[in-house]
């Protein structure tokens, strides 16, 4: 049984000039305990597409897909309040600014326990046994007194803890992070990370890690899948993208950041695309990455289509790379 | 060959008020300080958040006066100088911001934008002007048109552009730029890297160049800076820094950056840097309480900078 299986989601929001496009088609499945890492820039629909398995899209979004499975359910079948309450569930999210997705309001053992009663454990003194085994599963150090601590006296990566632990109280299946060490420092993105993978190998739990970095899903994700104004690019495992990218929006991604270890000689420069990511409003006709890509031919106004290619996994494009030219 | 930006022993003290017992207190920003820049060269910066880059940088382009120690600009003491003098020697030194969607006002003209450091600084005519605002927009890759325009108009890495170009309209010899990547899409990022180092080819102008990014900094910088809470721990060329970090905290910024290898087991170390003005210690390594070979000398005494191979280090047991 799959974790995730979707076909086709695709997400339409209304606007003056006209409906627009955000999301195009998108097709995933996860396996269970899969770690699957979803690259792509800023609007390039990762964030929306978390969103839409969670169902916590704007009302205003026009949203729809063949089939969208999870952990065997599918999610198109059921009314809003029946998906709400199997998602809750089965799924949880964390997101990129731990200040802010946590009340300032109210103490943290509050809104651990709020989660906790949601889930069914009922009585204080089962909740905050509860509460205090979770924050110490997450690596908090005095969990019972931490209880009492509001979000502003913990620093990020404490809250960012925090936030996880709120996220697995129900133990889910599958755990959606959207960009979850981008507001901290390095040191205290390692330790999360860390965090999340033991996690993900102790309980089984399937983790969807969302992110810009492609260096940081190189060291956790099997399967990436790379997304571009709206649409997958390519989906294919870690080792094989990293080893030979067949897509040349991957290759520009993994080409354009200078990486330790590579040192610049005079007079050299990156590789980089020409121009910006189209706004979505704007999109070029066929190949989406056509304008800005240094392959782009004739064929490239048709729209190419998502293919297999043999021993690598799944690519959009007219001219894939081939070993030779990097 | 002298050295165009030089600081020496610079400390930045910021009072802080306790509304409850109505004591002052004051932290160290930044904690002696000294460096050297050299024409045509980089000097990256390098550390966490809080450590005090950006602060560091507000004292080197004079937007606050350090609270003592002395910035050199072509090899004059700054703070010995009149006003006057004071002024136009930091029309050398430049910045630019991290966002440029934040540092461009939205209701000026890109061409008033440009021109506004020429009005305060120079004694050009209109014409010269708007000379100079069209020549500046094509060395940053942007079209003279360009200058009619908004700041709403562009993109994120079309901003950057402008905000480089009004650095370099003065023909400064040092950029200060503060991490002026991070608010930008990764496949800009190159662009404007590029952009920085053909500026620095051509004009043979100095960056101290502030980042996390340890990949963007081994490309772009010829020496390294690396600052934990206000204090230097290292500081060395890129080739010693890179190649054999030897201050605990150098090689803990390394291990857990991500790099491209399979599946490893990330390195962490324990602990994070504390923002309370409390949990700073008169005496003792800032870093003693994450450090993993701190030992109780580290806690007890401060650590002295040390020269080993040319490399400058501050700690009690260097990794050799």
């Amino acid at each position: 049984m799959k974790l995730l299986h979707i076909e086709n989601l695709t997400v339409e929001f209304d606007t003056l000039t006209g409906p627009v496009r955000v999301l195009d088609r998108v097709s995933l499945r996860m396996e269970q305990g899969e770690v699957l890492g979803i690259v792509g820039e800023s609007g390039s629909g990762k964030s929306i597409f978390a969103l839409a398995i969670m169902g916590l899209l704007s009302p205003k979004a026009r949203f729809t897909a063949d089939y969208m499975n999870v952990n065997g359910q599918d999610l198109m079948k059921l009314t809003k309040e029946q998906r709400q309450s199997y998602l809750a569930q089965n799924v949880s999210i964390i997101f990129q600014d731990p200040q802010n997705s946590l009340n300032p309001c109210f103490t943290i053992g509050f809104q651990l326990m709020e989660t906790l009663s949601m889930h069914g454990i009922s009585g204080r003194r089962n909740k905050k046994l509860r509460a205090i085994q979770l924050l110490e599963s997450v690596g908090i150090a005095n969990p019972e007194s931490r209880l009492k601590s509001y979000p502003h006296q913990l620093s990020g990566g404490m809250n960012q803890r925090i936030m996880i632990a709120i996220a697995i109280a129900a133990e889910p299946k599958l755990l959606i992070a959207d960009e979850p060490t981008t507001a901290l420092d390095v040191t205290i993105q390692s330790q999360i990370l860390q965090l999340l993978l033991d996690l993900n190998r102790h309980t089984e739990t399937g983790l969807m890690l969302i992110t810009h970095d492609f260096a940081l899903l190189s060291e956790t994700a099997q399967r990436v899948c790379v997304m571009y104004s709206g649409q997958i690019q390519e989906n294919a495992p870690t080792r094989r993208i990293l080893a030979q990218p067949k897509h040349p929006y991957t290759q520009a991604l993994l080409h354009s950041i200078p990486h330790i270890g590579e040192r610049h000689a005079q007079g050299e420069r990156l590789f980089s695309l020409r121009g910006s990511i189209p706004p979505v409003d704007h999109l070029p006709v066929g190949c989406r990455l056509g304008p800005r890509c240094p392959r782009a031919a004739k064929e490239c106004v048709r729209a190419p289509r998502l293919e297999n290619i043999h021993g690598h996994g799944l690519v959009r494009c007219h001219f894939p790379l081939d070993g030779e030219e990097t | 060959m002298g050295s165009i930006l030089r600081v020496q022993n610079i400390s930045r003290k910021y009072r802080l008020n306790n509304w409850m017992f109505g004591r002052n207190n004051t932290i160290d920003a930044i904690d002696n300080i000294s460096f050297e820049l050299q024409q045509g060269k980089t000097l990256a910066i390098v550390g966490e958040s809080g450590s005090g880059k950006s602060t560091l940088a507000r004292q080197l382009v004079g937007i606050e006066r350090p609270s003592s120690g002395q910035v050199f600009i072509d090899e004059r003491p700054v703070y010995e100088l009149t006003e006057a003098k004071r002024k136009t020697l930091f029309l050398q030194v430049r910045m630019i911001f991290q966002n440029p969607f934040a540092s461009l006002n939205p209701r000026l003209r890109i061409g008033s934008i440009l021109e506004e450091p020429l009005i305060i600084n120079t004694s050009l005519n209109a014409n010269q002007r708007r000379d100079k605002v069209e020549s500046v927009l094509q060395k940053v890759g942007l079209r003279a048109e360009h200058a009619r325009r908004f700041p709403h108009m562009f993109s994120g890495g079309q901003r950057q552009r402008i905000a480089i170009a009004r650095a370099l309209i003065l023909e400064p010899k040092v950029i200060v730029a503060d991490e002026p990547l991070s608010a930008l899409d990764v496949s800009v990022q190159a662009q404007i890297l590029n952009l920085l180092l053909a500026l620095q080819e051509e004009f043979q102008i100095s960056y101290v160049f502030i980042s996390h990014d340890l990949g963007v900094v081994e490309h772009i910088a010829d020496q390294v800076l690396v600052m934990y809470r206000g204090q230097v721990m290292e500081y060395g060329d890129v080739e010693q820094i890179f190649d054999t970090p030897k201050h605990p905290y150098t090689q803990t910024l390394f291990a857990s950056t991500p790099i491209f290898r399979d599946r490893v087991t990330i390195q962490t170390v324990r602990g994070y840097t504390s923002r309370s003005a409390t949990a700073i210690q008169a005496n003792g390594c800032p870093f003693a309480k994450r450090c993993p070979c701190a030992t109780e000398q580290c806690t007890t005494e401060t650590p002295k900078t040390r020269n080993i191979s040319g490399q400058l280090i501050t700690c009690h047991s260097p990794l050799l």
